[in-house]
């Protein structure tokens, strides 16, 4: 375990019934590092993601987030600790999950002014500024519905930054957009890229897994393939499976 | 005509009354048996089942008898469970309406996505949170229109109660009915009744909108 890893995964594995989705997944992440993490559709990698912020609990492995393990051999800690770890990350869904009852100002300030009771003076001011970050200024008084798909993800990109995570898990993020409104969504992550923000993005984006990630994971249904940086990957991947599917997408 | 009104008007209080009480008692007493409905103890989640089974598988008139002439009659604590005839009708109508409430929003609850619940938990809000801020909203949204149609059926419900004596509107039409022989009586009831679901109605028309989303 290298001490500047901001996450490290060891052996993590999961099954579905008798389905076992994941196999001895390894890898680490450091610290400011963009991870996508590709691969066909079944090869767990949305699980995988999930399973880092405690979304779906793992049968064997373990998970450390700063150091920290929430999960050891499989082993859970209490309920109260694995939440404190798994506050240090942010998270964002392939299908938004903006809460529709409430203005797009109440989802950005909600968590931090009821979980962190933080002064809902200077959350607004913390939200403006990051809704101008995201592109999205004149909408703080909108309902979720009366966004686009795009504007609707920028806002839950705002939401998780809200919480001042050190890190971002992207489950899809572009998946359930049309073609012209994921380029708006991706500016918005490769902005946090050069920002040296952490994230890991699960993703079928392959221009963004190629020119914004420092280093691309391809995973299968038999587990990681292939753990490098993105040159390595799409320009001379080593295996023919990942010849394969790179060119069947691409 | 404006005479009648002035007869019926004498049981309105407990029309509206009953109504009130119901209301402002089962409503928050079905929300809280939906959540226990839809809880992992499954001890707990049996046994109501089986109240709202009892509950919406009795015709009302009949749990309206049982609470009023009914327990009096139970060897030994018969005695100790003598009520007044409203009182009696109070608890048949709030335990009753409870029970249909409680499905009303445990189907509320289950449209709530599920990705409410875990954008809930990666943000930090605990369990209560959870239900109060993001998830009671919703539910109570979705659950309007029919808690709107479990009012209007109460208002009409209320007239049960002239079966156990109670002096409601019902009660006093029958009586000017049969004194003046004369049907029009009947037309009174119905117009109060009428303006009652209307004014219902509209407010809940209101509510829709304004927690539209």
């Amino acid at each position: 375990m290298v001490a500047d890893n901001i996450i490290n995964v060891n052996n993590l594995s999961k099954k579905f019934g008798t389905l076992e989705v994941l196999k001895n997944i390894s890898f680490s992440v450091k610290k400011g590092e963009t991870v996508a993490v590709i691969g066909p559709s079944g090869s767990g990698k949305s699980t995988m993601l999930r399973c880092l912020i405690n979304l779906e609990k793992a049968d064997g492995g373990s998970i450390y987030i700063e150091g920290t393990p929430f999960v050891e051999d499989g082993k859970y800690k209490p309920e109260k600790i694995c939440r404190a770890i798994c506050s240090k990350m942010g998270m964002v869904f392939q299908n938004f999950n903006l809460f529709p009852h409430l203005s797009v100002m109440d989802n950005l300030i909600y968590a931090p002014k009821f979980v962190k009771k933080e002064d809902t003076a200077e959350l607004k001011k913390r939200a403006d500024a990051l809704l101008k970050k995201v592109g999205l200024s004149d909408k703080g008084d909108a309902k979720p519905s009366q966004l686009s798909g795009g504007q609707k993800q920028r806002v839950a990109i705002a939401r998780a930054l809200m919480m001042g995570p050190d890190m971002l898990l992207f489950d899809e993020p572009t998946s359930s957009l049309d073609p012209q409104l994921t380029g708006e969504v991706l500016a918005v992550m490769k902005e946090l890229a050069e920002e040296k923000m952490t994230m890991i993005v699960v993703t079928h984006e392959m221009g963004f897994a190629r020119e914004a990630a420092d280093r691309v994971i391809f995973m299968d249904e038999t587990g990681i393939l292939a753990d490098d940086v993105p040159d390595r990957i799409f320009n001379h991947p080593e295996l023919p499976r990942i010849a394969n599917f790179i060119n069947s997408v691409i | 005509m404006l005479k009648l009104f002035g007869q019926l008007s004498e049981g309105i209080k407990y029309t509206l009354g009953l109504f009130a009480i119901t209301v402002v008692i089962a409503i928050p007493l079905g929300l809280l048996l939906s959540f226990i409905r839809n809880s992992k103890y499954s001890f707990f989640r049996g046994i109501l089942g089986g109240y709202i089974w009892l509950m919406r598988g009795t015709p009302l008139l009949l749990q309206l008898y049982f609470f009023y002439y009914g327990l009096t009659f139970i060897p030994g604590i018969g005695q100790y469970l003598v009520m007044d005839r409203f009182s009696a009708a109070c608890l048949a109508f709030i335990l009753n309406y409870a029970a249909y409430f409680c499905e009303i929003f445990r189907g509320g609850l289950l449209s709530v996505d599920k990705g409410q619940y875990e954008a809930a938990k990666v943000l930090g809000f605990n369990q209560a949170q959870t239900s109060v801020k993001i998830v009671v909203p919703q539910m109570l949204r979705v659950s309007l229109p029919s808690v709107a149609n479990e009012c209007i059926t109460l208002v009409k419900d209320t007239s049960l109660i002239t079966a156990i004596g109670v002096t409601e509107i019902l009660y006093f039409t029958k009586g000017a009915v049969n004194r003046d022989a004369n049907p029009i009586a009947y037309v009174a009831a119905a117009v109060f009744y009428l303006l009652f679901t209307l004014i219902l109605t509209r407010l809940f028309k209101y509510l829709e909108k304004k927690m539209a989303y």
